[in-house]
């Protein structure tokens, strides 16, 4: 292996994910200098400020805190590993075969060993933020609590478990090829329907294996000495750290060995594998076993759509399907829902209710409507050429990209807010207005979130392609988030004359309310949204 | 009379300080293939998405077939069939299913779209390939898909960015007989090629472009009188026009 080439290219790899995009703002953070500078100040802020608040806390926070700073040390490897590999699910496997197999690094001479390092490094030097504020944070937090022959070992495991979920990533990417290319291959239509179960079922798995309050659970029974968990190969680095803070030197030491050599092994398995499956093969896959053409009218324009804006509709769940960069998305409402109900049943019974019963039906509107709408028109990527040179008018373009995302959206959030009713019961007409109120969200944020995508869209096709600018997103994230706020603050005050003594908002005056903030809000984000798709069908440099 | 089927007129574009398009005028007649040429990176491109109203023009003024571009782009872009200089096509669809969406976009009955389909795709040897996911076609196979879809509708106008590349020889002559027809039947062409004995073979009148400034303008024999180069090649005319005739000290210069 040779260092330079392989710090060359994790430079490059580094590059491609801070640049991407042609406004990127973030792309002065592509100079590994400039990325120093800014891991120092983020190292430098926690630790100045823990030092300065720290002895001024009362004596029972600090008692409290002390067996909190130990677990702490003790996750931070797992939760690299984790952070790594649910970024690297989200940012990372998405890569269509066509981008990956036409890369530079494939005719160049670069063995996959060299490939496999420079792309894990340049993945650690993009979320090496996150190290820099855990080690300011924990530096101080150690050094109060007597914990400093912790410390230094806790960090140098949780830069080994960084590197453990970028060599993890680089195996499953090299894995998913290799299913793609075969799944495709053998069996047409079936195997696109049969990926995309198989990357749902994936993700929610490894979402589940890393949710915070599982990992809680976890953590507290590593730290209270049971290491019921050492069977696990990925978490040796936390149970190292746990044996080092309960002054069981040998294991410490036997599990830091364990680690580095695991770390190795990963590493070996991701260069073989990229070795032997470096692409997946774009093959040729074939819906029909007829080579005959037979002209498709869409089915949607029954009911009341142009054929022009169902036929796009119909793209983009083609899209959505069939893409392996699109068909994660389809599992986050599921995980969100799994995000958002478990915390419930930790919860205590009086509280189980309130929390998820207001946020869940807020949050899942917005979110997924946030995520499918933006992301529609960036995810053309370079093939938005088909869509400008078409004479596709300004309301099909709109109907046709948020037909989905209205279907998705409404689906998920009916089923979120009916599930909750199952689970803590709030009464039908209090259901039925929160219903509502969803379906208001997912029509303005819709709205502004197909004009944001119009307006800031990011063709980049990328290794770690996001399809809307830094820019975009703020738009996004403020304007939705503050009409959902405007809109669900009737039931948010309904909800909260119940339990806190406000004075009463009824359940009439609630639903008039919603519809009034819901439906103004609509008429000004659909304005924005035509502005910007009216600009960006006729100019697409704009 | 010939009517003038594209139009444009003092069209001026900038980039930042990058000025891709100067005060451009440019007419093709129905009937006629008209070749537009010039190194990399000289407006081509730009001129022909100007046209399409897909950019827009920082001045000036284009109209197709009667129609203000700027005013009604989807109008416009109705009687347009166009190939984009690289085909960036759906690939995650079907050809089948791409080229429905394309021939709902233009509102053809399904009943002429099999027929066209079917004709284009059997002259482009492409028939047996229409239910296949077009991720795995070869460069070729996209460009004769892209090809298919921009004479899907039976446009008045064809604006054709280097529709030759990665074609094979034959579908290649598939496609200069196509133009040759398509030009006898009114419909106006816009062709750019970087293939010089293409432009000579088919192109009834040339627009020579450098630095976004048209250079020259004419029938090809017009172009060799006004390079002093009778009698010359197209390519001799194109280097002199264009600054590049040093090609040889070029060569000799480099020290491989």
């Amino acid at each position: 292996m040779r260092p330079a080439i392989i710090l060359s290219l994790s430079s490059v790899l580094f590059k491609s994910y801070f640049r991407a995009g042609r406004r990127s703002r973030l792309s002065f953070l592509s100079q590994p200098r400039n990325l120093l500078v800014v891991d120092i100040i983020a190292l430098a802020i926690p630790l100045v400020l823990l030092q300065i608040v720290l002895p001024y806390l009362p004596e029972e926070m600090v008692v409290s805190m002390e067996p909190m700073v130990g677990q702490v040390l003790v996750g931070l490897p797992m939760f690299f590993t984790s952070a790594i590999i649910v970024a690297g699910i989200l940012f990372e496997l998405g890569q269509g075969s066509g981008l990956s197999s036409s890369e530079a690094v494939n005719w160049l001479p670069i063995s996959p060993r060299e490939y496999v390092l420079a792309s894990a490094i340049s993945v650690i030097g993009a979320y090496s933020l996150f190290f820099a504020i855990s080690v300011g944070v924990t530096l101080p937090l150690s050094l109060k609590f007597g914990l400093m022959h912790v410390w230094p070992i806790a960090v140098i495991l949780s830069a080994l478990a960084l590197l453990l979920g970028g060599f993890i990533i680089e195996a499953l990417k090299a894995a998913m090829n290799r299913v793609s290319s075969t799944v495709y291959r053998t069996s047409g239509r079936f195997g696109i329907v049969s990926r995309l179960l198989l990357m749902t079922i994936f993700f929610v798995m490894i979402q589940l294996a890393f949710n915070p309050y599982i990992l809680y659970s976890t953590l507290g029974i590593m730290a209270s000495g049971v290491d019921l968990f050492w069977v696990i190969p990925m978490i040796w680095p936390s149970v190292a750290v746990a044996n080092l803070i309960r002054l069981e030197g040998l294991l410490a030491v036997t599990f830091f060995a364990l680690s580095i050599a695991f770390v190795f092994l990963i590493f070996m398995v991701a260069s073989n594998l990229r070795l032997k499956y470096w692409s997946p093969l774009p093959v040729l896959i074939v819906i029909k076993s007829s080579a005959e053409y037979v002209p498709h009218t869409p089915s949607l324009s029954r009911f009341g759509f142009s054929p022009l804006a169902a036929e796009i509709a119909l793209k983009e769940f083609r899209a959505l399907v069939r893409r392996k960069d699109l068909s994660r998305y389809l599992a986050v409402p599921i995980v969100f829902v799994i995000a958002f109900l478990l915390p419930t049943l930790y919860m205590p019974a009086d509280y189980s209710g309130f929390s998820s019963g207001f946020f869940l039906p807020a949050m899942m509107p917005l979110v997924i409507t946030m995520m499918f709408s933006t992301s529609s028109v960036g995810q053309e990527g370079k093939a938005v050429i088909n869509l400008l040179m078409l004479p596709i008018t300004t309301k099909e373009f709109i109907q046709g990209k948020l037909l989905p995302t209205w279907i998705i959206s409404t689906i998920a959030t009916v089923g979120a807010v009916v599930g909750l009713q199952i689970l803590a019961p709030r009464g039908i007409l209090p259901t039925m207005v929160m219903i509502l109120a969803g379906i208001l969200v997912i029509m303005v944020v819709g709205f502004i979130g197909l004009g944001a995508g119009s307006r800031y869209p990011d063709f980049t096709g990328g290794r770690r392609n996001r399809y809307l600018t830094f820019e975009g997103f703020l738009v996004i994230f403020v304007r939705g988030g503050v009409s959902t706020l405007a809109i669900f603050a009737p039931i948010f005050l309904y909800q909260m004359s119940s339990s806190v003594p406000i004075p009463t908002l009824g359940l009439t005056p609630t639903l008039l309310a919603t519809i009034t903030i819901g439906s103004t809000l609509t008429y000004f984000a659909y304005r924005y949204c035509k502005s910007s798709v009216e600009n960006f069908l006729t100019n697409l440099e704009a | 009379m010939v009517l003038e089927i594209i139009k444009v007129e003092s069209v001026s574009k900038s980039f930042g300080a990058v000025k891709a398009v100067r005060d451009l005028n440019l007419v093709v007649k129905a009937g006629e293939i008209s070749g537009l040429l010039g190194p990399n990176g000289s407006g081509k491109s730009t001129t022909m998405k100007i046209i399409m109203g897909i950019l827009k023009p920082d001045s000036g003024m284009v109209n197709v077939s009667g129609v203000d571009v700027k005013e009604r782009p989807v109008d416009a872009r109705r009687m347009i069939g166009y190939v984009p200089e690289t085909p960036y096509l759906y690939e995650y669809l079907t050809a089948a299913e791409y080229l429905d969406f394309v021939g709902v976009a233009y509102g053809i009955e399904p009943e002429v779209r099999k027929q066209r389909v079917e004709e284009l795709l059997q002259a482009l040897q492409m028939d047996g390939h229409v239910n296949e996911i077009m991720s795995g076609f070869s460069q070729g196979m996209k460009q004769k898909i892209a090809l298919t879809a921009a004479l899907l509708h039976k446009p008045k106008v064809l604006i054709l960015d280097e529709p030759l590349n990665g074609l094979d020889p034959r579908s290649a002559r598939i496609v200069k007989e196509l133009l040759h027809r398509l030009a006898k039947e009114d419909v106006a062409i816009l062709f750019s090629t970087h293939v010089l004995e293409i432009v000579e073979a088919i192109c009834r009148r040339v627009t020579i472009m450098n630095e976004g400034l048209v250079l020259a303008e004419g029938s090809v024999q017009e172009l060799r009188s006004m390079a002093g180069l009778n009698g010359s090649s197209l390519e001799d005319v194109f280097l002199k026009l264009t600054g590049g005739e040093d090609t040889a000290k070029i060569v000799e210069a480099l020290k491989l």
